[in-house]
């Protein structure tokens, strides 16, 4: 037998917050920041590579204590630290030094393992002592037993001066573009609740051919201006999804709106605000003033638990259980771009993603709630009936509509609550706030929870 | 029986059959597979949040335990432990493509226990107890077992360590499972936490022996399935990997040969200068006096280039040592650039 040679030791095998050092990463990509500097009140954090490379470990009392050290650019860093300590007056030195290079334009990530009862204490403690949050919420506090117990707040001093104003959509409401085919059972539900986050929309019905197009008529009367509709293609049904077709004439749409928001968003999509306090279009206005022109979402796919879903139930009530995507190809959902003067690109990335000239990415994403298998029978009239057999061929060699045509054709849709994450509607911005607001859940799939 | 009642037992009844007839996408040779269906059907249950197997081996059943996280989202962590003799170098590789969450940990199993916090693993296999460290080797984990824990132990019928250790576990523990998979393979209720549903299989299948007939039939089933499908599926990837390899080595030769084309100091040089290069590699005399030949002959360099198509052997097996020797050309005729003067490519 082996003996553990003590170079191969592995190291403890537990790491505490595991997703922190992968959100900075992520914050650095995203806000395009080439620095890290880890504030270690005792070990310094196991790093991967990536990081290891650019960062910057620092004593957290020393820096407490002292001025911010020169030599670091503070504009330039993502800054991540703990409030550990149980003395009131050491944590308070922290944030003060913390609060000093916030003010030099450090973007903090502020985690806090001691038992918080609220977001809003967690919140309300920082800006007493002149850390405004811009968000806040809770990640897991091991890689192990993964409780979400940790209070986690990022600063981002311009977005929290953007998020203390009174809140504002854009000029013009964001205006969602949305390709239907057969969703008759939940569509006015969804566009009553994107009418309801301020978000006008356009609809492009592929001949649908199950009541969704006289559905979509009453809402657009009884909506006027707020809801537009028309039949695609113009000549009349067609054998075949074109999706690529379909996803030219979105681009098409939004390019006769240079300057507002438009949101690529699928009929059985619901975009969210990650703002609780904000509609979606309000929080389209505060991604707008950062200077952000594009934003991503974060997908959660529900499913359903029970059998049965109908037009007259709410999937926001129905769907009590989800899924991360299931599928790498969701890693990047960049669908909201504030319109250029010229069409933007949706096809070459399959609807993905808006790709377009001085596009500047809002660096925190939005959450979209996925709703594509309703009920076993939707499931399967969708599934057989409305996309496998109309799919383009030269679509799918592409790699596109895995989703659907990895499934092996003996499918239950409805599934046990016991194998899915479970939907809490009061709690779930602020349990889920690293899945929502980064790339998270990606990160864990490629391996962060084991640094 | 309520209507709810009915469609729960429904669900249940098929998130059982498709994780037992669910095979994993890849595994690595030789591995023993009668144990995948019901490995599956526990990874997909119990959702375990880390996964511990003790004895790893070849490793079919540690990559298929890290193929049912990856097909059900339950984002495990897993680490596999043995005391290989060397680096499972191969199977890291493997798991690097198919599964990036998981470690394999080299040496003995009782070292490694320390490493885990008390109370936080939610599932230990302990799938060669005889490789390992026989009847001791659970002892140091039974702490580190967290309230949602199961465990299974394989070659419980084979007597020896893993039969004594599921004595153990069985008198400790006394929610279990003993599916007829291939020479047994134990599973223990150890936690007072598990999830709902694999509480509902275990009692199923303690109140029907069908379902654990069931659970074993698959295992046979995998057992004869997978090395077939491997079989055929490695076939396959060889003649797709000589293909590229072909393809690469093929490409390579038209650079080489282009550079010789561009040099301005002497082709016949040059071209010496490489097959001499290529002769110091090759370990063929009768592809040594060939080429020796060929070169000394003059011969022009497309029918140089011909050449290679006329050894059967390039055409296959040997296109790896091409690949390596093209290096060594390439460096010979760095060589010889300097030599001449000419800036190096």
């Amino acid at each position: 037998m082996l003996t553990l040679a003590p170079e191969r030791a592995p190291r403890p095998a537990v790491v505490a917050q595991p997703d922190t050092i992968g959100f900075a990463e992520y914050l650095m990509g995203a806000h395009g920041r080439r620095a890290v500097v880890f504030l270690a009140s005792s070990d310094p954090p196991r790093l991967p590579p990536a990081v290891a490379e650019r960062a910057i470990v620092l004593r957290a009392e020393r820096f407490a204590s002292a001025a911010p050290p020169e030599g670091i650019d503070w504009a330039d860093a993502v800054v991540v630290g703990s409030l550990e300590s149980t003395s009131v007056a050491r944590v308070a030195t922290l944030v003060s030094a913390l609060s000093a290079v916030a003010a030099r334009g450090a973007l903090i990530v502020l985690t806090t393992p001691h038992r918080i009862g609220s977001d809003a204490v967690f919140r309300d403690s920082l800006a007493s002592v002149g850390l405004r949050p811009a968000f806040v919420g809770r990640t897991l506090a091991d890689n192990f037993l993964r409780e979400r117990s940790v209070a986690l707040a990022v600063v981002d001093a311009p977005l929290a001066g953007l998020l203390a104003e009174p809140p504002a959509p854009p000029a013009r409401r964001p205006l969602a573009v949305i390709a239907t085919y057969n969703d008759a059972d939940v569509i006015a539900q969804l566009a009553r609740e994107h009418l309801a986050s301020g978000i006008d929309l356009h609809f492009v019905d592929n001949w649908s051919v199950d009541g969704t197009y006289e559905i979509l008529a009453e809402l657009a009367c009884a909506h006027g201006e707020r809801v537009a509709l028309e039949r695609w293609p113009a000549g009349g049904p067609v054998e075949k999804y074109l999706w690529t077709e379909l996803l030219d004439r979105k681009a098409e749409i939004g390019s006769a709106h240079p300057g507002r928001w438009i949101v690529h968003i699928d009929s059985d999509e619901l975009w969210r605000s990650p703002w609780p306090e904000l509609s979606l279009a309000e929080a389209f206005g505060v991604a707008e003033r950062y200077g952000a022109t594009a934003v991503g979402a974060s997908m959660f796919t529900f499913v359903p638990t029970r059998d049965g879903f109908s037009a007259a139930d709410e999937p926001l009530e129905f769907f009590t259980h989800f899924t991360y995507p299931p599928h790498d190809s969701y890693a990047t959902l960049l669908r909201a771009w504030r319109q250029p003067e010229t069409k933007i690109d949706l096809s070459s990335s399959g609807g993905h993603e808006a790709l377009f000239a001085a596009r500047s990415v809002f660096p925190y994403r939005f959450p979209l709630f996925h709703y594509p298998f309703r009920s076993e029978a939707q499931a399967r009239r969708k599934l057989y009936r409305d996309r496998l057999p109309r799919f383009v061929a030269e679509e799918c060699e592409r790699g596109w509509h895995v989703h659907f045509t990895e499934l092996g054709g003996d499918e239950r849709f409805v599934s046990l609550p016991d194998l899915l994450h479970r939907y809490e509607p009061a709690t779930f911005g602020s349990s889920h706030l690293l899945e929502i607001i980064s790339d998270a859940v990606m990160r864990r799939r490629g391996g962060s929870l084991l640094l | 029986m309520t209507e709810d009642d009915r469609t729960a037992a429904g669900l249940l009844e098929w998130a059982v059959c498709e994780a037992l007839l669910r095979l994993p996408p890849v595994l690595p040779p030789n591995g023993r597979t009668a144990e995948i269906p019901l490995m599956q059907l526990l990874v997909k249950l119990v959702r375990p949040r880390s996964y511990v197997q003790l004895g790893v081996a070849e490793g079919a059943a540690f990559v298929a335990a890290c193929s049912a996280a990856r097909a059900y989202q339950t984002e495990t962590i897993c680490f596999g432990i043995d005391d290989w003799p060397a680096e499972p170098d191969a199977l890291r590789a493997l798991l690097r493509e198919c599964y990036p969450p998981a470690r394999l940990l080299r040496g003995g199993t009782g070292e490694y226990a320390r490493w885990f916090e008390d109370g936080s693993v939610d599932f230990v296999y302990l799938a060669h107890a005889a490789a390992v460290e026989g009847v001791g080797a659970l002892e140091p984990w039974l702490p580190k077992l967290s309230a949602a824990a199961v465990v299974a132990v394989a070659g419980i019928r084979g007597g020896g360590g893993a039969a004594r250790i599921w004595d153990e576990l069985s008198r400790r523990y006394p929610t279990r499972l003993e599916p007829g998979v291939a020479a047994g393979l134990g599973v223990v209720i150890a936690g007072d936490e598990v999830p709902p549903a694999l509480e509902r299989v275990v009692w199923a299948c303690l109140r029907e022996p069908n379902y654990l007939a069931l659970v074993g039939a698959l295992g046979d089933q995998a057992a004869a399935l997978l090395p077939e499908r491997d079989r055929a599926r490695a076939n396959e990837n060889v003649a797709r990997i000589l293909g590229e390899l072909r393809a690469h080595a093929d490409g390579e030769l038209a650079r080489l040969c282009e550079r010789v084309m561009r040099s301005d100091y002497g082709e016949a040089l040059t071209i010496r200068a490489m097959f001499r290069a290529f002769l110091r590699r090759e370990p063929e005399a009768v592809e040594a006096e060939y080429w020796e030949t060929l070169v000394s002959s003059g011969t022009p360099l497309h029918e140089l280039v011909a050449g290679f198509d006329l050894l059967p052997e390039f055409r296959a097996v040997s296109d790896l040592r091409r690949l390596l020797t093209f290096q060594e050309l390439h460096r010979a005729l760095d060589a010889a650039d300097r030599a001449a003067g000419a800036p190096a490519c």
